[in-house]
């Protein structure tokens, strides 16, 4: 089989134009990123909302010394929490909760300092703020516990100052300290292009099982061949995908440069040329395998338990995000980097986690390549020999002949 | 003239089934040849093969004198398919401007021919409509645009007239006969031998994927030994057990006053015709060729084999 660069390019060119005017991607492309705005912005406003009125906490001072200490921590605490005396008891402490005077209480007493156990007690869920009451809490109990010791407040001062723990990065052009941000701004990133890959090709399979269903497809085959077909649906819905991914990307970056300082923190050139990369051979990667997956399917509904299975494969390494960024070059994760379905979405979440030594990125970015070819190859047989079966989905037992070359 | 269609020696297999066996033909411009048979004969897996959309097993197709893959010669062959297909939440004329432009029509040409086609057709108000917005006879018209709209040289149609009212029919039939007379060769797979017979020069006709009768309409006519003698006279007054002690004569069937026979004999019908004259007060006859459908029928019978859908065809 050999591609007839022209008939893709009109097959892509259609797809491109129809697709664009369609509600289902104008409803994906717009309105997901004006959902996580407004969900956003809701969250930064409700939060913010929420940070400004102090917790009020009770405390009940049963070893009768305690107070003035947490007085003192209060001073160097940040704001937040204003602390009450209630002399008068539990029973009054939990009136004044009910009556929403206090948000909490707490009560100090022998056995909660000898058990290291301090229960506050709200009149409501456990609230972000609460860990401010905490922290002013288990300090001022450490205090406490030193001076009772004998040391004088200064001693106690010295003793319990915060220590400072700094992390630094060997690479000589980034002798900075780390920040949380350099790693959460690529696996942004990454989980963007991932969700878009995902998105893109599964509109393209569904394109192929409505194509399969209204029987145009035998029109098409008439005129160009699967592999012409197959390509021209992978370039126009691979820049759907891309010009999706751009707009996203704008999107956020204009909102997040209202709320942050994003300096120094966004990929350089470099690495988003390395993002773009994984990105534009990925989509080609898990699209084809769509495609083929589009073909051998009866309809939308009517996919088996192996086709749903095929649609998770490369979003399998977002559920191993977490160990992956926090453990980059781990063996089980650099062999996951080499195995094609996985690729891409593997090295950019790695990527959010480490600098990839070059070495890696040429043999991840050399077997990506090359099992893009062989899937699109693969991908054009299968999507050739299942297209035309509309009467029934087919076998996994057939796609595997049909890759083989053999359609009977 | 050289043929612009020469399939030569085809093979198809699903698993077991032979779909098609030993298909060979010919196809020249401006003529029509009836590929013909029963439903799942093979049909259809012939024309996908020409059409490239399925390989065969053995074989080999030639277009236009040269062994070239379909995608090379699509823009010179038109093809409308059984499994008629549209996008249907397209308008029509953008579906149209694409599958041309997929064979190589620049747009203006093809939104210039689409116009005037679908003027045509009365359709020209529709051409800004969804196609799921028409009705099934508006589509199947659309489809069939779609199938000439690049002006192809050669024009497979698989069941064109399935589906249609005896008004889109003779429609159909119309623009077919038009096309083959500005040269287009056409390739018409047809169940129905009564269209086929009425509309081709030449007959493909298979059975189970294998050959049963292959050559001008005329000739296989000619060759067949039967003639078709139908008569009419007052049967209540008639005995017809005479027929009975003729030669090869065969009653084959007695309706609404018109008897049926057929005859083989090395003489000319005509005497047998006198012969009836004299025994019977006949009121009309008439000596024809068998209809195509009992010609098949006979070929089939005469190979030892059954008529019978093939599921793999």
């Amino acid at each position: 089989m050999r591609i007839q660069l022209g008939n893709a390019l009109t097959v892509a060119r259609w797809e491109f134009i129809r697709t664009i005017k369609s509600p289902t991607f104008i409803i994906l492309t717009l309105v997901i990123p004006l959902i996580m705005l407004v969900s956003g912005g809701l969250s930064v406003i409700t939060g913010r909302a929420a940070a400004s009125e102090p917790l009020n906490l009770g405390v009940i001072d049963l070893v009768g010394d305690f107070h003035p200490v947490l007085e003192g921590e209060l001073e160097s605490a940040p704001a937040g929490l204003q602390v009450h005396d209630v002399a008068s008891g539990e029973e009054a402490a939990r009136d004044s909760v009910i009556a929403g005077d206090l948000d909490a209480y707490v009560i100090i007493d022998e056995s909660s300092l000898a058990e290291s156990t301090l229960t506050v007690q709200t009149g409501d869920r456990m609230e972000a703020r609460s860990s401010i009451a905490n922290m002013v809490l288990s300090r001022a109990v450490t205090n406490y516990r030193l001076l009772q010791m004998g040391l004088s407040g200064e001693e106690v001062a010295q003793a319990t100052e915060e220590v400072r723990v700094r992390t630094v990065s060997i690479d000589a052009d980034r002798a900075e300290d780390v920040w949380i941000g350099e790693m959460i701004v690529p696996m942004v990133v990454a989980m963007g292009l991932i969700f878009s890959t995902v998105f893109s090709g599964q509109m393209m399979m569904y394109g192929v099982i409505k194509e399969k269903r209204n029987r145009i497809v035998e029109i098409l085959l008439s005129s160009v061949s699967s592999l012409d077909l197959l390509t021209g649906k992978l370039l126009g819905f691979g820049l759907l995908g891309l010009m999706q991914i751009f707009l996203w990307a704008g999107i956020g970056l204009v909102v997040a440069l209202r709320f942050f300082d994003l300096s120094g923190i966004l990929p350089s050139v470099g690495d988003g040329l390395i993002y773009l990369f994984y990105f534009v051979f990925g989509y080609l990667l898990i699209a084809s395998l769509f495609a083929a997956l589009g073909a051998t399917m009866k309809d939308a509904e009517g996919g088996g338990q192996v086709q749903g299975l095929v649609i998770l494969i490369p979003m399998l390494p977002v559920f191993l995000a977490g160990p992956m960024v926090a453990s980059p070059n781990a063996l089980w994760a650099r062999l996951l980097s080499h195995i094609p379905p996985f690729i891409p979405s593997t090295v950019l979440l790695r990527m959010a986690g480490t600098n990839l030594p070059t070495w890696e990125i040429f043999t991840t970015g050399a077997m990506l390549m090359a099992s893009v070819v062989a899937f699109v190859y693969l991908s054009a047989r299968i999507f050739q020999g299942g297209i035309l079966r509309f009467e029934r989905a087919t076998t996994l037992a057939e796609a595997t002949r049909m890759a083989r070359g053999n359609t009977d | 003239m050289d043929p612009i269609l020469a399939v030569d020696g085809l093979q198809k297999h699903y698993g077991t089934k032979v779909a098609v066996d030993d298909a060979s033909f010919t196809l020249s411009p401006g003529e029509i040849l009836g590929l013909l048979g029963p439903n799942g004969a093979g049909k259809t897996t012939i024309i996908r093969i020409i059409m490239g959309i399925i390989e065969a097993a053995r074989g080999s197709v030639c277009l236009f004198s040269r062994f070239n893959p379909i995608n090379v010669a699509a823009h010179r062959v038109g093809y409308l398919p059984e499994e008629r297909g549209l996008y249907e939440d397209a308008r029509v004329l953008e579906g149209l401007e694409y599958l041309a432009a997929l064979k190589g029509v620049r747009r203006a040409d093809a939104r210039e021919r689409a116009y005037r086609w679908l003027d045509r057709l009365a359709l020209g108000a529709n051409a800004h409509q969804k196609v799921e917005q028409l009705s099934k006879g508006m589509q199947q018209k659309v489809q069939f645009i779609a199938a000439i709209i690049h002006q192809p040289e050669l024009l497979v149609l698989d069941e064109p007239l399935s589906g249609l009212d005896p008004v889109n029919q003779d429609l159909f039939k119309d623009l077919i006969r038009e096309l083959q007379q500005r040269g287009v060769g056409i390739l018409l797979s047809a169940h129905q031998m009564n269209v086929v017979e009425e509309m081709c020069d030449s007959i493909y006709l298979i059975n189970r994927g294998r050959q049963v009768l292959y050559g001008d309409l005329v000739t296989i006519k000619r060759d067949h030994p039967e003639t078709a003698i139908d008569f009419s006279c007052d049967l209540g007054r008639s005995d017809l057990s005479f027929l009975d002690r003729v030669p090869n004569v065969r009653v084959v069937g007695q309706r609404n006053g018109t008897v049926s026979l057929r005859y083989w004999g090395a003489k000319k019908p005509a005497e047998l015709v006198s012969h009836l004259s004299s025994r019977l007060e006949l009121e009309e006859i008439s000596i024809r060729k068998p209809p195509l459908h009992e010609i098949f029928i006979q070929a089939v019978a005469d190979r030892g084999e059954e008529i019978d859908a093939n599921p793999a065809g």
